[in-house]
């Protein structure tokens, strides 16, 4: 059933939808998966920075950049990244960037974001903006290193957001979206304003003395977008894709029905097609899920934590990735044999099974009073793959159904 | 584990254990040694025989660098929600009320 | 069957390996109820397979009271006869969670396996690693190779293995309330162990009803005639054979079963400072009691506290009922703790108090602590217990705390099941389903 505001009216065509998976990218992106589900949307593929560099956007006419680490997404992306980026817009494609997905293409002089520069746009949240006093506030929390600057953050949470005209659901013109380190854009004439930071709610976490928060976010842009060539970049400050904001899942939801344009070039290169999988498959994936999670579900009662680049994990983040497929088995394994294009089920397995073994070997090493900052990395990266696998497989079991059902 | 079955109720409306914010660490089982874990908004607070332990989420602790930084930007893991002590019911925390031995109190 | 349920039964032939799935049927719940009430059905269906069934009660895993039960069905080695032997702790709760109400265990594998039962999988995996180990090792080595120390195991030790009458089905470390020789017959179908974990989550039909009416139960019960009191101590002087003194200088915790408000089980350090704190570093500083009859054989030859629990712990590595040991060890008048424990493979019965009833004697025959207002010549007492019994194994309640809470009748529990199921169960329907399991 396609959920989505009823004011929108479908595409004639459904829009091939890349997210970003790769280098960087932090979980939220699990949050997109959500969204396109509700909406109905299956014609869904997961993009990592590899494939990127090997034409990987010219199978997409969307591409959905989530939060997470921005200065390592820019680097493993580097120069031809962002230049296969401009060009995908360039040709019609719609970038979709909120969080770290917001900053990237914005202006800046830092080493690997210099590569990108998509906005002449500053940011309003970063210390050199700031008095002394209010430097030091910044120094022992809520920061981000940024050259010898820093990025701050004001507020966690829920922030008031007034939408412009066009932007509007139902002529309301205030929207709750959440806050999660993502940008303030101060005005500039390089953008198209959809929403401005307008104030906060009882839900609103402040980090800083209510003054401050005021200061850096009331009356800066929250929401942009620019058109690049023939297509378009849309910058969210705020989180408009997490689960518990429909409002806010909604204007996604209608950018990307009313701007993605049928651009995509090549199909995504699906291989030979493997013969029908059926019961014994998802068999395997629910036996292996299921090893994996009660792993990682005795994890979350150590006091653990990692530092993999600039960003802490901790053992709950393991069970974010293996709920998003649980949750999702029940749908695979009902129904007749499928015949689910897969390159290669085999090798599908075998990474499960590897990441299977990778969270018994980390825990062992727990047990024993190990660090395990390099099987974390290790483990966390086959997350990725993993739940990249499944959900294609997923997807592509959808957009089959939709297919026969006529839908 | 009644506490995290009721809490595991609270969130997930039936009963459950995976996303209670409650935890009794029962992996000592040899060694009759165990802990009851809460996992709070800032905090993970660990209540062991010896005693209290508080511990800053995204910390490591003493001995590491950047210790008490927290990570701003990190995205919500919408898994274990931290105890809200069950604000949005009446009778408050359902942990409190269905531990059957009476371990459970709030100051 | 959609609530209070997984809605699967798992139908496993060790002999063949095959393994089927089936549909939990509604209407037999409807008529059965659940717990031993299906679990003797299920025997019935396929007694011609010689079947070991694993089921839970209809409200094991749940927030009522002492919800703890799972438990096994088979026939008695010794006496022919179905019985059945209860798995408290967190066994039964965690069956529950596996994926499955309901297992069959039947055939006999050709070589030693074991079995996996995890989320809606039941696995048949070779055990030639574990063949051979005692219940502690053979548990160690399950928990420590999938990375999970939750994980309930079902086991026998070389008792099993090697056919003694008296090889009990051990749960993880502890001795359990097996009486029956059940972990004999795991060793006859060349069965190690069954290995249990599960995540899932148990639908509710009513779910606000059903979880006010178990605050209610619980907030009655908890002010029962067994508040202040807790562990095998209190249990013993209730039955009238009071070690308190005697046991209290080893004690160092006491434990209750899952959801269970008294504490049945009582851990002692025998190699540790009973006082300690702080996490032991030794690895088995010491043992959980969880059968205060076993405790009191081992008394009764004079042994101390320390030297009677040391020994229960040889017979639960071993995976033999420490209570037939006792019995046996007195009557061939063995009772130094180092000749009590070479001799576990020789001693032979027939056991004088061989257990003949249908639920374990692991529960005491009479009231705990609390009045049921039974005649005080104890005539009732039997069909009282019986009654009792059937009614903790079928719903799911830890049948001692079934004898010490007058408030759980089976009118409030009958009530429950039909707010958690959505399904109409009357005292009728109970009646019958108590009778045709102690008929």
């Amino acid at each position: 059933m396609i959920v989505y505001p009823s004011y929108l009216n479908p595409l004639p065509f459904t829009p091939k939808i890349g997210i970003y998976m790769g280098a960087g990218a932090s979980h939220s992106w699990l949050w997109f998966v959500d969204l396109l589900d509700r909406m109905g949307l299956d014609d869904v593929h997961f993009i990592n920075e590899r494939e990127i560099l090997i034409d990987g956007l010219e199978s997409v006419d969307v591409l959905l950049m989530s939060g997470g680490d921005t200065f390592a997404i820019a680097q493993s992306l580097g120069v031809e990244g962002s230049r296969r980026l401009r060009h995908f817009i360039e040709e019609g494609g719609l970038y979709i960037g909120t969080c770290a997905g917001a900053y990237l293409p914005l202006r800046s002089s830092m080493e690997f974001l210099n590569q990108f520069n998509f906005i002449n746009v500053k940011i309003s949240n970063i210390s050199r903006r700031l008095s002394e006093s209010e430097r030091h506030l910044f120094q022992k929390h809520a920061c981000s290193p940024y050259g010898c600057e820093f990025v701050y953050h004001v507020v966690r949470e829920d922030v008031l957001l007034e939408m412009e005209e066009g932007y509007q659901v139902g002529g309301k013109k205030e929207i709750i979206a959440p806050l999660y380190g993502g940008p303030s854009m101060l005005p500039s004439e390089d953008m198209e304003v959809i929403a401005y930071y307008r104030g906060f709610t009882k839900k609103t976490k402040f980090l800083v003395e209510k003054e401050l928060a005021e200061k850096t976010l009331n009356g800066n842009i929250a929401v942009a977008q620019k058109r690049i060539g023939k297509g378009r970049l849309y910058i969210f400050g705020p989180h408009f894709e997490h689960p518990n904001y429909p409002e806010a899942n909604g204007i996604i939801a209608r950018i990307i029905l009313k701007e993605g344009k049928e651009r995509a070039t090549r199909p995504f290169d699906t291989g030979p097609l493997s013969s029908k999988i059926g019961h014994s498959f998802f068999e395997e994936w629910r036996r292996e899920l299921s090893h994996s999670r009660m792993v990682a579900f005795g994890l979350e009662m150590l006091p653990l934590q990692w530092m993999i680049g600039n960003k802490w994990y901790e053992p709950e983040k393991i069970r974010v990735f293996l709920e998003a497929l649980w949750r999702r088995l029940n749908y695979l394994e009902s129904g007749e044999e499928t015949a689910v294009a897969l390159e290669d089920p085999k090798g599908m397995i075998g990474r499960l099974k590897e990441m299977t073994h990778l969270l018994r070997t980390m825990k062992k090493e727990c047990d024993r009073g190990h660090t395990t900052d390099g099987l974390a990395e290790n483990l966390f990266l086959h997350l990725k793959g993993v739940a990249s696998d499944f959900l294609t497989i997923y997807f592509r079991k959808k957009k089959l159904e939709s297919k026969l059902s006529g839908a | 584990m009644a506490c995290e079955m009721a809490c595991g109720y609270h969130r997930d409306d039936g009963f459950a254990l995976l996303s209670s914010c409650i935890m009794v660490t029962r992996g000592r089982e040899k060694k009759d040694y165990s802990a009851v874990v809460v996992k709070e908004e800032e905090n993970l607070v660990i209540a062991r025989p010896e005693g209290l332990e508080r511990r800053k989420l995204g910390s490591t602790g003493e001995s590491n660098q950047g210790k008490g930084k927290e990570d701003a930007s990190a995205k919500p893991l919408l898994l274990r929600e931290p105890c809200d002590l069950c604000s949005d019911r009446q009778d408050g925390p359902l942990c409190l009320q269905f531990c059957p031995v009476n371990a459970i109190s709030m100051g | 069957m959609e609530y209070l349920s997984s809605n699967k039964i798992a139908i496993i032939d060790l002999g063949t390996s095959k393994i089927v799935h089936e549909k939990l049927d509604e209407d037999l719940v409807r008529k059965k109820i659940g717990g031993v009430g299906i679990t003797c059905e299920l025997y019935e269906r396929y007694q011609k397979e010689d079947p070991i069934i694993l089921g839970t009660g209809l409200l094991t895993g749940t927030l009522v009271p002492a919800s703890a039960l799972g438990m096994i069905t088979a026939k008695n080695p010794s006496t022919g006869k179905v019985c059945h032997a209860p798995l408290t702790l967190y066994a039964g709760m965690e069956l529950k969670y596996s994926g499955f109400d309901y297992i069959v265990i039947k055939g006999n594998a050709p070589k030693p396996m074991y079995l996996w039962v995890h989320d809606g999988i039941a696995d048949i995996l070779d055990a030639k690693e574990i063949w051979g180990k005692d219940v502690w090792e053979a548990t160690d080595s399950i928990r420590d190779s999938m990375g999970d120390a939750l994980i309930q195991v079902l086991g026998i030790g070389k008792a099993g293995e090697s056919g003694s009458d008296f090889a009990q089905v051990c749960i993880n470390y502890w001795a359990s309330g097996d009486r029956w020789g059940f972990g004999k017959l795991f060793g006859q179908k060349k069965l190690k162990l069954v290995a249990l974990r599960g995540m899932s989550l148990l639908e509710i039909a009513d779910p606000e009803e059903f979880v006010r009416e178990c605050k209610e139960l619980l907030s009655t019960i908890k002010n029962g005639s067994f508040a202040g009191k807790q562990g095998i101590g209190e249990l013993s002087a209730a039955i009238g054979e009071d070690i308190r003194k005697w046991l209290e200088p080893i004690i160092h915790r006491h434990l209750s079963c899952f959801n269970t408000p008294f504490p049945t089980n009582t851990f002692v350090f025998l190699d540790e400072d009973p006082k300690l704190l702080k996490e032991s570093e030794k690895n088995e500083p010491g043992f959980l009691i969880t059968d205060i009859y076993g405790l009191l054989g081992f008394k009764k030859l004079g042994l101390s506290a320390a030297e009677s629990s040391t020994l229960l712990r040889e017979c639960a590595r071993v995976g033999i009922d420490a209570v037939a040991i006792a019995e046996l060890s007195q009557k061939a008048g063995k009772t130094k703790p180092e000749e009590i424990k070479k001799s576990f493979a020789d001693l032979k019965g027939p056991l004088e108090n061989l257990a003949k009833g249908t639920f374990s004697p692991w529960a005491s025959p009479r009231p705990i602590f609390a009045d049921f207002a039974l005649p005080p010549d104890g005539s009732q007492n039997l069909n009282w217990w019986d009654r009792r019994q059937a009614m903790a194994y079928i719903f799911g309640i830890h049948p001692i705390f079934a004898l010490m809470s007058p408030e759980l009748t089976e009118e409030k529990l009958t009530e429950l099941a039909t707010i958690g199921t959505g399904l109409d169960f009357t005292s009728e329907t109970l009646d019958q389903v108590v009778r045709n399991i102690i008929k």
